[in-house]
């Protein structure tokens, strides 16, 4: 259901794209706390160790990237990374500190003296980013950018 | 006369000098396709009867028709597309970007003139990967579900900015059976299991796989760093590439993941040979072992489960902390003034966790329970304070350092009734309640193929067979509520009306309780049900009781177990048979044990035994 879901907004990507303030990222949306992927995923890899889902590629992973060639901005790789980890980076945002929310700081290019001040306006602004339980990746990678946008000190790390 | 003879003498020249070029050239062909790289590279391999044969099932992987069973031939067929000269620029260019570790390994050796490899594909993908080293993955076994038993490996391929931060987004190369995704679940699980889905290698962003394994399965994963060296790591991604049109039929205990993973990572170097003493069966803790013995392995890193995390975390909680977690669980409000800042900061995390798995465990309904997840997160995030939670500590022993996951036993058996007798054994897998613990998971058992003969005065005979023994034991504790089962199929012998043992075929399966800690004190109750035949029964009879055992490692290499179990029959010459065991096992070694035994069993009438056995893993 969800890889329909993923699929049919990279369909949509221009149309919703053009719709978004900010034209950045993939426009993929996974939602916060969708839930029961645990079950389905479960029953799947039960006997394969396989996986299903968006996210798993050939070798050449053809549709790697938001335009399918491969190629692979950073803000691509910021986008993806939200999406694959929604729960996982509200948790470590909560807490201003944890691997997903490091991995996001390296992902985006963020300098190791910024780190902390980073951490510490995503922390503070935790309401503002994931804004409600139903909030999509592509929102939260809107209010990010936005916030950082909106920071004296950040503002140099706003994606375009 | 004259000039036949010089027209002879310069055509039989003629035909001599061509065909002894032919000759070199055909040598030169026979000697490169009988290297041992060059038959890695094709994934041939000896069969039972001698023949060489490529485990890959995809004509698309051959270049020449005969290529799944002739080294030779696809050798010749390979040197002709990526040179001849009846075949086109666009053509040549496209077979050697398609099978690039092969142009290579020729180019570097024999071809030295053909032109460097120019594939702008692949050096996007290159790039995009930025390889440095690889890293092997393995996460530990999973009890619940067939195909995990043993565990997973995979690989993670480092890339040169890595940091520790950032190997969540590195490539993680994944081999798996790809399903057929109109199937449904129990088609799935079948067809799995025979392996009539094609296995494949694909990439995945490796935090998918943390995910996967840590989060949702809840398997501890250990990451062992591999040392291969850049150019060694190259070699194997060009292989991988040209893995993109290869399938493999999918076998659960052979041709698995672990399987594949060392064929590919063979290539690293010319003479290293990692699959040969694999003739059928590959398991997980067996690749951690040849690679160990390869000296490929460096110190491993260790990524606790989720649930290893909740567990720990509920233990650095008071008993109020707990509560009040539990009370924000069922969606109430924190007292106010109780608890210090870092104690309510943990009580917050703390309480997002174990809910957050309950609700992905339990499928509860979304309306509910998200609201409620994200103001934890919220009211968490309002507390300038660092994590007070501690992670769990490092397990002492990590898996490489466990037993070999075959054994073989000689020993000694003494009968109350029966002739003393000289014991053989023989497990094909894989771990028992008694074996050293370090490096497996604890308070699980299996047994695949367990068998053992005794040889006596009066002849040679099969004692036991079990075809399957498995246990999962896992303990109840403050956060997991769980279930314990058995399961259990073979033949055994059991004392009939005048003592002699007789034989027992069964099945068995039991369900319940365990308490207590897999690595000091640790006991279950099951309630089991059997179905037994052979010649302890007239036809086929059931049994249904329970079944109880404690086990207690006393010392760092010492373990004792005492189990009991009692059935009632639907026998009439027998209504009930019962057993009680107490066993010693003292760990030598990594690979050498000593083992006591004592039994009593009652079916129709009563024996006793005493076992001593010396035990090997291997």
């Amino acid at each position: 259901m969800k890889k329909l879901f993923v699929a049919a907004t990279i369909t949509l990507l221009p149309f919703a794209s053009a719709m978004a303030d900010q034209d950045i990222g993939c426009g993929l949306g996974s939602q916060l706390f969708a839930g029961k992927e645990g079950k389905v995923v479960k029953v799947l890899g039960a006997t394969t160790n396989g996986t299903s889902g968006n996210q798993t590629f050939g070798i050449t992973f053809g549709t790697l990237g938001c335009d399918g060639t491969g190629t692979v901005t950073a803000s691509t790789k910021v986008a993806q990374f939200i999406d694959g980890n929604m729960e996982q980076l509200a948790r470590d945002v909560s807490r201003g500190e944890g691997e997903f929310l490091e991995t996001l700081t390296e992902a985006w290019g963020i300098n190791e003296q910024d780190k902390v001040a980073f951490n510490m306006l995503v922390q503070a602004k935790f309401s503002e980013v994931f804004t409600s339980e139903n909030v999509t990746s592509q929102v939260v990678l809107e209010n990010l950018n936005s916030i950082i946008a909106s920071d004296s000190t950040l503002t140099s790390y706003t994606l375009s | 006369m004259k000039y036949i003879l010089l027209i002879f003498i310069l055509f039989s020249k003629l035909v001599f000098s061509s065909s002894s070029q032919e000759h070199t050239l055909g040598a030169l062909e026979k000697i490169l396709s009988e290297k041992p790289y060059w038959l890695k590279l094709g994934h041939y391999k000896k069969g039972l009867y001698g023949f060489v044969e490529s485990e890959v099932d995809d004509p698309r992987f051959f270049l020449s028709k005969n290529g799944k069973f002739s080294p030779i031939d696809e050798l010749k067929a390979s040197i002709h597309a990526f040179s001849s000269e009846q075949l086109s620029q666009t053509e040549k260019a496209q077979s050697r970007c398609k099978f690039p570790a092969r142009y290579t390994w020729l180019k570097k050796h024999y071809y030295k003139h053909w032109p460097d490899l120019d594939c702008p594909e692949l050096i996007k993908w290159k790039s995009t990967i930025n390889p440095m080293g690889l890293t092997l993955v393995f996460p530990t076994a999973f009890m619940n579900s067939p195909s995990s038993m043993f565990g997973h490996t995979l690989l993670r391929i480092d890339a040169k900015d890595q940091t520790r931060s950032k190997e969540l987004v590195a490539f993680a190369v994944n081999f798996a059976a790809e399903p057929d995704s109109t199937d449904n679940a129990a088609l799935y699980a079948l067809k799995g299991l025979v392996g009539s889905y094609p296995g494949k290698f694909t990439l995945m962003p490796y935090y998918r796989k943390v995910r996967e394994y840590s989060d949702i399965e809840s398997r501890d994963i250990w990451e062992y760093p591999l040392n291969f060296d850049e150019s060694q790591v190259q070699r194997i991604l060009l292989h991988l590439w040209e893995m993109q049109q290869a399938t493999f039929d999918y076998y659960f205990i052979s041709e698995n993941c672990s399987y594949q993973l060392l064929s590919l990572l063979q290539l690293a170097k010319e003479d290293l040979d990692l699959t040969s003493e694999f003739n059928f069966k590959a398991i997980p803790s067996d690749t951690v072992a040849v690679l160990r013995d390869s000296e490929l392995l460096e110190q491993p890193k260790y990524r606790p489960a989720f649930g290893t995390k909740l567990h720990h975390y509920a233990g650095q909680l008071s008993f109020q902390g707990l509560n009040a977690a539990k009370g924000l669980i069922r969606g109430e409000k924190l007292p106010v003034g109780v608890f210090s800042e870092k104690q309510t900061a943990a009580i917050y995390e703390l309480a997002y966790e174990w809910l957050n798995f309950n609700y992905h465990e339990n499928a509860l309904n979304r309306g509910e329970i998200a609201p409620r997840l994200r103001s934890l997160l919220y009211e968490r995030s309002k507390l300038k304070v660092s994590s007070p939670l501690l992670p769990p500590p490092r397990p002492l022993a990590s898996p490489e350092l466990g037993h070999g996951s075959s054994r073989i036993g000689v020993g000694e058996n003494y009968y109350k009734y029966g002739q003393q007798s000289l014991n053989m054994s023989y497990r094909l897998a894989y771990h028992d309640l008694l074996d050293a613990p370090a490096g497996f998971i604890g308070g699980a058992k299996i047994g695949f193929f367990d068998i053992s003969a005794i040889s006596n005065a009066s002849g040679l005979y099969l004692d036991q067979l079990y075809l399957i023994d498995a246990m999962s034991l896992a303990p109840d504790n403050t956060v997991f509520d769980s279930w314990s089962w058995k399961m259990k199929l073979g033949f055994e012998r059991q004392p009939d009306i005048d003592s002699k043992r007789v034989g027992r075929v069964f099945a068995e399966a039991g369900y319940g309780k365990s308490i207590g800690d897999p690595q000091l004190l640790h006991g279950y109750i099951l309630g089991t049900v059997a179905v037994n035949g052979g010649d302890i029964s007239q036809g086929i009879n059931i049994g249904a009781g329970f079944e109880a055992g404690v086990t207690w490692q006393i010392s760092e290499g010492d373990r004792i177990s005492l189990s009991g179990r009692w059935l009632a029959l639907s026998d009439s010459n027998s209504h009930k048979q019962h057993e009680l065991a107490i066993r010693w096992n003292t760990s030598l070694s990594q690979n050498w044990s000593v083992r006591a035994e004592v039994i009593q069993q009652n079916w129709h009438s009563q024996e006793r035994a005493a076992k001593l056995l010396l035990l090997y893993y291997f």
